[in-house]
């Protein structure tokens, strides 16, 4: 563990680059992991656990293993996104951002993909897809 | 040996460009990766040589790849083809644009080797010179403010310290928004160059770029470029062998909206949370470990290298005093033909909507248009012949924002959108100040219960008070503007609130 976040000590905001390694390696952070951060860092736990639920992308529980992220974003507004997020809540009849029954899939928003005119945008396990459609997603769930 | 040039943009990649590339490879033909040239709606574009320029064809799909290339190996009627644009150079989305920032997007293989030669160039002259041609350019911030990029690059450079940094706010969050993804896609070295440029003239020998991690792709061209930028010493140490040394590092945000915000940005970079810092001082003076900082938006410092090609005076001349030179807007939402399009300013909304966008996608009612990301107003069909300065739209109480324009059709309700603003500051406030961190709170309370309420005339004065005190008493412009968008859409759109 220690080895492989000892090298991000010698970058600037290392913590950020620490916390990035361990969500590509593990998926989430777990609570050693941060008294382990806090001891290379010279933080204290409490500032540790601040600056992980500061940022969306960094997660405390263990995750499933897929994702999917729908642009809420306004252009994808524009193109009827709040019409497919409603046809996903139906089809799971929980609301966004939730799990699949199966537990396999996370449902969440992102804001802006950065795929504005070809909305709506979705992305799946970092495959982008645009002018998504109800039927597209679901297939997928 | 038929060469393809596949577009490698994220446009690209979400409309199946990878099965194009399969398809392509299997029929022997190797693609080689360039940027977007920014007509969203035509991607994947293929471009193929030919003995009279390149070809270009697009939309292309997988399905359409043994058509394709046996259209172009027998050059038989290869105009019939269904996806045929011809020269697209000509194209009439793309002919009339004035390209500066975006010169080599879409055209330049991301594979080639640059050479930096303006760069080079700049390096025997003095610093001060290049910050006088800068002010005579009259460059102003690109990311939203606007403010005058000389004036920045000055108080960097006469502000003593031991250790300058150049930051580039490569955090483009604003929906609607895209140039600064399609330019780190498409020609990296355009923000490397720059970057490398404002460091010469500032006296900076560090910089940063930090991009948000919802764009894995540029962050790989951004990684390749700057590698190969050292082995060619384009950036390291005494770059083209003169005494100037510059390095510089990607750093990937982690997912919050408020990074965009210069200090939240810096607070972020130095591995803590991104939470904004009261100002002054102002980063130029004490920003990046509180030493002076040059932090500017990705399409601002790409812009550098062309500014320099083209001289101050000239580029000064484009646009409309004191809003100089060209800016890429980005026309998207519910629009036929949305994409890039870098003009000089002073066009009106009306031309970017109608003439270069086509009107709506769904074929309804144009209904408004927000201009400038989140905190953008919304404007009606009775401001689209504002002409895009920075002057004449705050005279509207709109801004330019990034440049990016989002239409909407008849089908919106603006009272949905203002609620949405409300939420969107919630989700994204850093909770610093309290106007913004409850203050949207009780505006989405309130915007949510108008449907309900006896009485809404009461309801829409106290969130025209809740909006004055956030615009007034934020520290930041994520609480100071989020009263843009609603009151815009309360002002000019009433009969939704009712």
């Amino acid at each position: 563990m220690r080895e492989l976040l000892q090298p991000c000590t010698n970058l600037v905001g290392g913590i950020i680059h620490a916390c990035h390694r361990l969500m590509r390696e593990f998926g989430y952070i777990s609570a050693d992991q941060k008294h382990i951060l806090a001891d290379i860092f010279n933080l204290s736990v409490a500032e540790v656990s601040g600056i992980i639920s500061f940022y969306h992308d960094f997660k405390t529980e263990p995750q499933p293993t897929n994702l999917l992220r729908i642009c809420t974003a306004e252009a994808c507004q524009a193109n009827r996104s709040r019409d497919l997020v409603a046809a996903i809540e139906s089809h799971l009849g929980s609301t966004i951002p939730c799990k699949t029954a199966d537990g396999e899939t996370t449902v969440s928003f992102v804001y802006c993909l950065g795929l504005c005119p070809n909305g709506p945008a979705v992305e799946i396990n970092g495959q982008l897809v645009s002018n998504a459609t109800a039927d597209q997603v679901l297939s997928h769930l | 040996m038929t060469i393809a040039y596949l577009s490698n943009d994220s446009f690209a990649h979400a409309l199946g460009k990878s099965a194009v590339e399969i398809g392509l490879a299997t029929h022997g033909i190797d693609c080689v990766d360039v940027g977007s040239y920014g007509l969203a709606w035509l991607e994947p574009l293929i471009e193929f040589d030919s003995p009279d320029g390149r070809i270009a064809f697009g939309p292309v799909s997988a399905e359409m790849v043994p058509d394709l290339v046996e259209a172009i190996k027998s050059k038989d009627s290869i105009e019939q083809h269904p996806a045929y644009l011809g020269d697209i150079h000509r194209h009439s989305f793309l002919k009339s644009q004035q390209r500066l920032v975006f010169r080599n997007v879409g055209y330049a293989s991301l594979t080639d080797t640059p050479t930096y030669a303006t760069l080079k160039s700049v390096l025997e002259r003095n610093p001060r010179d290049l910050i006088d041609e800068l002010q005579t350019a009259g460059l102003r911030g690109r990311g939203g403010a606007g403010f005058p990029a000389h004036i920045k690059w000055r108080t960097v450079a006469d502000t003593p310290a031991d250790q300058r940094y150049i930051v580039c706010n490569a955090d483009e969050g604003d929906s609607g928004t895209f140039s600064d993804r399609m330019l780190m896609e498409g020609d990296p070295d355009a923000l490397i160059e720059g970057m490398a440029i404002a460091g010469y003239a500032c006296g900076a020998a560090h910089g940063y770029i930090y991009l948000r991690s919802e764009y894995p792709f540029a962050m790989h061209e951004l990684k390749r470029s700057i590698s190969r930028a050292y082995e060619e010493n384009l950036l390291g140490n005494n770059i083209f062998g003169s005494d100037f040394s510059f390095d510089l590092q990607v750093f990937l945000g982690a997912g919050a909206y408020i990074c965009g915000e210069e200090t939240s940005l810096l607070e972020s970079l130095e591995g803590k949370r991104g939470q904004i810092r009261v100002k002054p001082p102002l980063p130029a003076i004490s920003g990046l470990f509180d030493r002076p900082t040059l932090v500017h938006n990705v399409i601002t410092l790409a812009s550098v290298p062309s500014l320099f090609d083209l001289g101050g005076e000239q580029y000064g001349a484009l646009g409309v005093a004191p809003s100089c030179g060209t800016i890429p807007f980005q026309i998207a939402g519910n629009v036929k033909y949305g994409g890039l399009i870098e003009l000089e300013f002073g066009h009106t909304i009306r031309e970017l909507v109608e003439d270069y966008g086509g009107g709506t996608r769904s074929g309804r009612p144009f209904r408004c248009v927000q201009i400038g990301g989140p905190l953008g107003a919304y404007l009606s069909d009775a401001e689209l012949d504002t002409p895009l300065t920075y002057e004449a739209m705050q005279a509207i109480g709109a801004g330019i924002g990034h440049g990016g324009l989002v239409v909407f059709d008849d089908t919106v309700d603006l009272r949905e959108q203002a609620e949405y603003a409300f939420e969107f500051c919630e989700i994204e406030s850093c909770g610093k100040c309290t106007p913004c961190r409850i203050g949207s709170v009780r505006g989405k309370e309130l915007v949510q219960g108008l449907q309900n309420t006896g009485n809404v005339d009461a309801d829409i004065q106290l969130i025209r008070e809740l909006c004055d005190v956030m615009e007034n008493a934020s520290l930041c412009q994520m609480g100071g503007m989020t009263p843009i968008p609603v009151r815009s859409a309360l002002e000019r759109f009433p009969e939704d609130f009712r």
